[in-house]
This record gives C-alpha cells, structure tokens and sequence, in this order.
C-alpha cells in the first residue's frame, strides 16, 4: 500500500467525500437552535438545502468521511481493506477549518463526519470525537453537526459524542442479519443494535431531564437515523417495510434511508444489476416510508407476504386504494382527517387545510385545487357536495389505466414490459371507454 | 357608480396606507380597488386616487392587523405584500376587509374557500418558499477587507424576509446580501444591527476584488460538489428541478 506523506486539503477532500458519497442522510432537519450572538451558527429544523449535485441529490452538510482506510472488508463498500484504493485522512483542524469556512459563505448547513474504521472502533469514534469537540469549543461553530457512531466503539464515548452533536446514526446496512453475515463479514447485528439501543434511552432521558432543568444539555436533539442498502441481498420490499416499521417503533428513530445498491467491487457474493441501481424501487419505498410516518398506513396494508414487492407502476398510495375501493368516494366536506389522508393525491398540508376551510364554507372541487390538492390523481376517489368531479366509474382497471395516463416518470424499460399482458382483444382502442375529455365534449355538445 | 381605484406604491407601508386611506375616504368599499401598478392601462369608468405612502398610517394598519388576526395571518399578509404579482394590493385590501367583519378573524387565513383570501394564501406560500430556497442558495464571497458578499435576483422582495436568518447565523461577520433587480442591499455590521438601503448608486464591480482564500475555498467547494455526485444515478432534470437555472447563476459551484 502506498501512503502519500504530503496530499493538499483539495486531493483528500476530493478522495473523502468520494467515499462518502454513497451515505445517503443528507438531510439537515429536527432541530431547531437559535444562534447564541456569539459563536457562528444556528439550526433550523425544517432542515435546508444548499445545493443539488448532479445526481439531483440535496446538499446540505459537508460530508466526508475522516478516514477512508478501513480494516474491515465489507464486500458492497468501496473503501473496504481489501480494495486497492488512494487512502487519505484528514486533520482534525483541516475538518474544522473546512467546515468553518464553507459555513461562513453560506455552501453548507454544518458537518456530516462518518468514518473508516482506523486500528479499531473505540481509536475511530474517540478520533471522531477529538474532532467534533474541536470544533465546537476552539472553532466555536454552533451548526448542525451529524456523525456516525461506529457500532462496537464504547458506550461512555457514544455518550459524550451525543452531547455535542445533533444527529447520530449506526448504519443497519442491511434489512436482515443473514444479508449482514454474507456481505459483512466484520459486522454483526447485534453489535449495530446496541448503540441505537442506547441513543434511543438517553435520547429519552435527556428529553425528561430537559422537562425538568431548562438548561440541561440535550442528547443528539435531531434524533437518530439510519440506512440500509436495496438490492444487494434478496430481501423483498414487505421484508424491508417492515424492517422499516420495526424501527421507528421500537427504536424511535426520526429516519430510515434506503440506498438502492450500486455496483462497486467485483465479488460473486454481490448482484449483476445491468440495469443499474434499482432506483425506482428505492422510489417506492421511500413513498411508502412515508406512508408510514406520516399518512397512518401499516406495513401489513401495503403489503403482504403473498404480495411481498410493490407495484412499479403506480404509487404505493393509488396501489392501496385500488386494492380498497369499497372505502370510496370519499366525501371531501365530511370525511375526517385521517380518512382524508388515504386519498391518492391529498397530502397532509392539503387535508389540514381543507379540513379548516370546511368549517367556514361548503368547498367545491376548484377549491380544494387551489389548496393544493393534485386533482388529476383525487377525482376519482373524492367527491363534492355528494357529486364526483366528472362522471367516472369506480372499478379497478378504469381508475388503474386512467393513472396510468398520467404519465409518471418511469424508465422505459419498464414501460415497455407491462403492467399486465394485453391481448389482442381488450386493447382499450377496441372498445374504447369514454375519457375525460370525451365527457366534456359531450357535455359542451362537440362530439 | 364609479369604481375608485387608489393607486399606492409598490411596497408594504405603499398598501398599507392604501388600505388607511380606503377606509378613511368612506367610500362604499365594493367600488373600489386598490392597486400598486404604475400607470398603464387606464380602465374606463373609474377614477384615480393617488396615495401618497405615511409610514404612520400604514404602522396603524399594521398594528391592527397584528393585533385583530394574530401573528400567523399577519406574517401571511406581509409575505404577500413583498411579492412581485401585481393583483396583490387588492387581495391583500379585500383580506383585511374580510378579516374585519369575520367572527373568527384569528382563523383569517383558513377561510380558503374566499377567492381573495386564498391569493393571499398562494402568493405568501410562493414568497415563503422563495426565500426559503435563498436562505441555502444564496453564496457569500469573501473581499479583501473581509466583508462578505452576496448577489441575489430573486423574483418577490425577500431580502427584508432572510436577513433575520443570516444575522442570527453570521452574528459577528460584515456582510451584505445585494438583490441585483430591485437594487437592494441588506447590510449587517458584525456585532450588531442589520438595515436596508436602497439605492440606485451601488457600484458592484468591487465585489470582483475578492480575498486571496475567496479563490481556493471557491476550488474546494467546487471540487466537493463534483465528488459528492454519484455518477451512476445522475438525473440533470432531477438537479434542474430541485435548483432552478435562476438560481444556479448566482452560485458559485456552477459558475466555471
């Protein structure tokens, strides 16, 4: 192995966030800080985006790892021990110096720091730790901070690196413990576990004590998140969701990530994907992670094991209602919440909104439009004042061709192979049925 | 009858003492409208009345607003007066009016079904999410007296709308954020206040004369943006969707 002694900042920056490019968790958000007049920096918790790479990704942290030597080998991961690639690491004043400058013009919203694991995992995290501590009181940077805990570094270590950070994640890299064994020889499920055991109760505690001592110091106040790679080992999408479902239940996390799996190392144990990373899988489950968190779906309604992998074409929200037309029309001056929600094309601000404005006025559909509901998806599951938007049918194949219609962005392979077979004899051009536009021809007399 | 329509500067106090005036001229308000357009088509059957902008009348109406309808529809309304749409004067005089007369005026802004008031709602989401975006977009370099700077052109006038964000972030730098269309500048000095100063003198050239570091930490960032994009998944209208090519020009990893 060849260690360069002399690299300017510009080749390990470039090496390092090379390597870091493949953790996902950009994402800034969860905690909200005001600046103390004093030390540069706050946090905003919607979180905010600074730029967009050119993969359309968000940039919002400076991400790097410290090092990219590593002594494990894991087989999907591109700095594994057995892979001959430049190394490089970083000085922690050349991490604090970067992040304070970057910061200071506005490119970044605070530090993303993961890590190789250098000698073992306690001398990585304490490396880690050094750095962040730096940074804080000699740099005096009062931004977002989010880092890795390393899975087998000491808990006493964890827990003083939590306090002076706002986010923590333990990678779970893969849905299940066979796929962990196979692909990640050094890693153990077990071991990825504990620490998230441990955020998760001091996270709490740290939440009781701040109820009690207004100026207590809080324990990695964004929560804690993690990711795990798609396609790499053969789990199904019901295995992942509810891997999904497990964690933000048990384990209170604010994040689960997907990252779909991308080809780096030759190794038989890994997957030939010719078609690239499974980008739209990912799509789909992240559609339906939020589904999760956020619309009050279980993972046993998206899925199930007899229909263990989502449907390609549609979203998993359309696939559900399809699957569940009795529950329709819903009445949209009348429903409640939640049952709102379950509507294919209502989000949570448009089914808050419509459900104030309601109070006031009866709304028509042209209202609920401007409230920011996407219609060309609802109409054919709402209706108005008892009356739907225009005369559709609610029967599965008629909803599912129309949304097909829409003309969400899907690769063309996948097009091009189906939704279903189509026979000579129920092509649509056959025995056309009426379109939308058709019924307003007919309404306006233009046919 | 006549329509009257008071024409008032384009800016917040401008509509805010469009809105005293329309009430103290006592004119059955269904006639009137109020508008901030400079004179170009004139419609027939009206007549113009001119307001001159007080920025005592339009504190009044502020206060009355903030007090009547709460901070949230406040900030809403506000929000809607910085856009650059031009029917705003009038759903934003047409709101107030509603909010007035409302039963509930602390739900104001709920009341979407009401044409005017749900402009309002659209024109404030459109000026909060414009600013929203700038408080990521926006890029300082670095002079060589060590002012930091900043160059926006933004659609809807929301440098008043970030300059909290930047001066609670930036407590002890000098910086200014200059918004190049509406020849505005934010000026923060470090360690205190921020103002704005309008001016159509500002001589932008010596924001070329930037630091020695301005050019290597420009590299590095630029470097960084490239590294950190995975070229497997790249998707340039997934980039130009989520960054819009407006905003692209003002920030330093796509100037090459």
């Amino acid at each position: 192995m060849l260690i360069q002694e002399k690299m300017s900042v510009m080749e390990k920056l470039e090496i390092l966030s090379d390597a870091a490019k493949y953790d996902v968790a950009c994402t800034s958000s969860g905690v909200d800080r005001k600046g103390n007049g004093k030390s540069m920096g706050n946090a905003v918790a919607s979180g905010i985006c600074h730029s967009f790479s050119a993969d359309g990704r968000c940039i919002s942290l400076l991400k790097i790892l410290f090092t990219n030597e590593c002594i494990f080998d894991c087989k999907y991961c591109i700095n594994r021990s057995s892979n001959d690639v430049k190394r490089a690491s970083f000085t922690p004043d050349e991490v604090c110096e970067l992040t304070m400058e970057f910061y200071r013009r506005n490119y970044i919203e605070g530090l993303f720091l993961s890590s190789g694991i250098l000698q073992s995992p306690n001398f990585t995290m304490d490396l880690i730790y050094q750095t962040i501590l730096k940074l804080r009181t000699e740099y005096h940077f009062n931004g977002y901070i989010h880092v890795k805990a390393i899975p087998g570094a000491d808990s006493e270590l964890i827990q003083r690196l939590g306090f002076i950070v706002d986010r923590m994640s333990v990678n779970l890299e893969l849905p299940t413990a066979e796929g962990l064994k196979t692909l990640a020889p050094h890693k153990n499920r077990k071991n990825i576990l504990k620490p998230m055991r441990q955020i998760q109760s001091q996270i709490t505690q740290s939440k009781n004590e701040l109820m009690i001592y207004k100026n207590a110091p809080s324990f990695v106040p964004a929560g804690q998140s993690t990711q795990m790679i798609i396609g790499a080992t053969p789990e199904n999408d019901y295995q992942i969701v509810s891997v999904a479902e497990n964690l933000y239940d048990k384990f209170n996390l604010k994040r689960v990530f997907y990252s779909a799996f991308i080809h780096v190392n030759e190794d038989s144990a890994l997957p030939a994907l010719p078609g690239g990373p499974p980008l739209l899988r990912e799509h789909r489950l992240y559609q339906a992670d939020w589904l999760l968190r956020f619309y009050g779906f279980k993972a046993n309604e998206l899925l199930s094991a007899d229909r263990p992998n989502f449907n390609i074409m549609l979203d998993p929200k359309c696939d559900w209602a399809l699957r569940h037309l009795e529950n329709f029309p819903v009445e949209i001056n009348r429903a409640d919440y939640y049952t709102l929600l379950r509507v294919p094309g209502i989000g949570t601000k448009s089914a808050l909104r419509i459900v104030k404005a309601r109070r006031q006025a009866v709304l028509d559909f042209d209202d609920v439009k401007r409230m920011g509901v996407v219609l060309k998806r609802a109409l054919y599951f709402i209706t108005c004042n008892g009356k739907m938007m225009y005369k559709t049918k609610i029967e599965e194949d008629y909803i599912t061709r129309n949304l097909l219609n829409l003309k969400e962005r899907i690769p063309i392979d996948v097009k091009e192979a189906g939704y279903k077979q189509i026979s000579l004899f129920d092509d649509i051009r056959f025995n056309p049925h009426p379109e939308i536009v058709d019924h307003m021809q007919s309404i306006y007399g233009q046919i | 009858m006549n329509q009257k329509i008071f024409l008032c500067e384009n800016s917040i106090e401008g509509i805010f003492t469009g809105v005293y005036n329309i009430w103290e001229s006592r004119y059955p308000k269904d006639s009137i409208k109020l508008s901030c357009e400079q004179e170009g088509n004139y419609e027939l059957f009206s007549e113009y009345i001119n307001v001159n902008t007080d920025m005592i009348k339009a504190d009044k109406v502020a206060r009355t607003i903030e007090q009547r309808f709460g901070e949230l529809n406040y900030t809403n309304i506000y929000q809607a007066a910085c856009s650059y749409e031009k029917d705003k004067a009038n759903a934003i005089f047409r709101t107030i009016q509603y909010g007035l007369t409302s039963k509930t005026p602390r739900r104001l802004m709920e009341h979407l079904k009401d044409d005017n008031i749900c402009r309002v709602f659209e024109l404030s989401r459109a000026v909060g999410n414009e600013s929203h975006h700038l408080l990521g977009f926006v890029r300082f370099k670095e002079l060589t007296n060590k002012i930091l700077c900043a160059v926006i052109e933004p659609k809807n006038d929301v440098v008043a709308l970030i300059a909290p964000h930047f001066s609670d972030r930036l407590p002890n730098e000098n910086w200014m954020i200059y918004d190049k269309g509406r020849r505005l500048a934010v000026i923060h000095q470090g360690g205190g206040q921020w103002g704005i100063i309008k001016s159509n003198e500002f001589n932008i050239d010596f924001f070329e004369t930037v630091s020695e570091k301005e050019k290597e930490f420009e590299n590095l960032w630029r470097g960084f943006c490239d590294s950190i994009s995975i070229k497997e998944r790249e998707n340039l209208k997934l980039q130009r969707q989520n960054l819009p090519l407006r905003f692209q020009k003002d920030m330093v990893e796509f100037q090459r």
